[in-house]
């Protein structure tokens, strides 16, 4: 009987899992049958080995499931998003160039009414109005920008209409009603005034800003579609809430300024 | 849906196909980094860790065992947590006392068919083994929990271990050796059937291993 070296412990160890060679096997069989000590330290690493196999096995305590955010991905969106997101940001722009334009056309056209006001309230009252209104161009040039040629046209009839209208008996009532006669001179004056007197056709306008609000309403439902597929939380945060009512604000202005523009 | 039909949709960075192949092998994940670490919350921050890891480095699984790549990412994953520990010792290496009577018992082990003593003992065994696993150095205690733990042969514990095969068989009989002599002291705990030091019954050399 001697003592197990290191090196047998590992013979023992690897015959336990049937790693040993066939030699060695037959080798090491024999040796146990000869030895009570390397019999009795097989039987140990077995029984070891019994033990650790009976651990019981647990389950996980929780599930580890990963969250796009763990990982730090971003849901992925649809392929229409992006067209959406450009066709926003397009539209956004144009709407804001051509307001800009609009807005400088009639600011310019702000100066000019006064003289021209001035000079209609000089004229010879029913028939001039309506002469000037059917003929306005040797007057504005001098006061309008070049790009706007037209502008002060509806202007001009407009504010000859309050004159003259202040200056008949029926001061107190409103425009729309002072005489069969004056209606009919604002019809005619009023009818082409929109798409004369600004450089960017208001109906332009209005269609840029609904497509803008239209795309990006269709980018964030999208967005939001792809948050839901995700298993996000899919309520509307206090941001988006914050950004929408924005949007429609700032869409509401514009809409506003814009028929501003159109009808003054 | 197949798990090699889950590893490549995950691989084009569908992370739901990598759920799904994460319910599948969460338990086995969580027993081994439970075993290696031998702390419940430290295993489940391993685990979630290990997962972590997979699902971005899922890439550069190039076939073979899945089971086999997941387990070094976990091996690696219990040597990160234990070297965490390591450097910020505020948990004891030994969470749990052996003489703690108030031993909760615990929810997995739910036989029926187990008196309360029973369960009480299994406990205890469960806890005696944990201790001396826990008693051996970290690369002895990761070959012998996958290797007798999760039952792996010697090239998936070399492969998940990251070390040569005779360096396997070498930790592996000497963390047998030093268990063996470990639960010596807890021999009252264990079964009739596996008192070390009883002279075996039977000829046990005549038995095939």
């Amino acid at each position: 009987m001697t003592q197990p070296s290191s090196r047998d412990f590992e013979l023992l160890s690897a015959y336990l899992d049937g790693q040993l060679s066939q030699t060695d096997t037959t080798r090491l069989e024999s040796r146990i049958k000869a030895d009570p000590e390397l019999r009795s330290v097989y039987d140990g690493l077995r029984q070891t080995r019994a033990l650790l196999r009976q651990l019981p096995s647990r389950r996980a305590p929780r599930n580890f499931r990963l969250t796009p955010q763990m990982v730090g991905i971003k849901p992925s969106t649809p392929r229409i998003f992006p067209v959406f997101r450009l066709a926003s940001v397009f539209a956004t722009l144009l709407l804001l160039i051509g307001y800009g334009i609009n807005l400088s056309a009639s600011a310019a056209s702000m100066a000019a009414p006064t003289t021209m006001a001035y000079d209609t309230y000089m004229a010879p009252a029913g028939n001039g109005a309506a002469e000037i209104a059917t003929q306005p161009e040797p007057t504005p040039e001098t006061a309008a920008p070049k790009f706007a040629p037209t502008a002060p046209t509806s202007e001009t009839p407009e504010i000859q209409q309050n004159k003259y209208a202040a200056e008949t008996p029926s001061a107190n009532r409103s425009m729309a009603n002072i005489s069969p006669n004056a209606e009919s001179q604002l019809a005619m004056d009023s009818a082409p005034a929109p798409t004369a007197e600004l450089p960017v056709h208001p109906g332009w306008l209005f269609g840029l800003l609904g497509l803008a609000v239209f795309s990006s309403a269709g980018a964030f439902i999208v967005h939001l579609r792809a948050r839901q597929s995700w298993h996000q939380n899919i309520k509307l945060t206090r941001k988006d809430i914050l950004l929408i009512t924005l949007t429609l604000v700032v869409a509401a202005l514009l809409a506003a300024g814009i028929y501003w523009m159109s009808v003054r | 849906m197949n798990e090699a039909a889950l590893i490549l949709d995950a691989q084009k960075g569908d992370l739901e196909a990598f759920n799904r192949l994460v319910l599948a092998y969460q338990d086995m994940l969580y027993n081994t980094a439970l075993r290696i670490i031998g702390d419940e919350a430290l295993a489940a921050d391993a685990t979630q860790d290990a997962f972590i890891s997979a699902y971005r480095n899922i890439a550069a699984y190039r076939g073979g065992s899945f089971k086999g790549w997941l387990m070094r990412t976990i091996t690696n994953a219990c040597y990160d947590e234990l070297r965490r520990r390591k450097r910020r010792p505020t948990i004891p290496l030994e969470p749990t006392n052996d003489e703690d009577e108030e031993m909760e018992s615990p929810r997995w082990l739910t036989d029926p068919s187990m008196s309360p003593e029973q369960r009480f003992d299994a406990d205890e065994l469960e806890h005696a083994i944990q201790h001396c696993l826990n008693a051996l150095p970290t690369d002895f205690r990761t070959a012998v929990v996958l290797a007798d733990v999760q039952g792996m042969d010697y090239a998936e514990v070399a492969s998940a271990a990251s070390v040569p095969l005779g360096t396997i068989k070498s930790r592996l009989a000497r963390a047998r050796v030093r268990l063996r002599e470990c639960l010596q002291g807890f021999r009252e705990l264990l079964p009739a059937s596996f008192r070390l030091d009883e002279e075996p019954r039977s000829n046990l050399i005549e038995e095939k291993p």
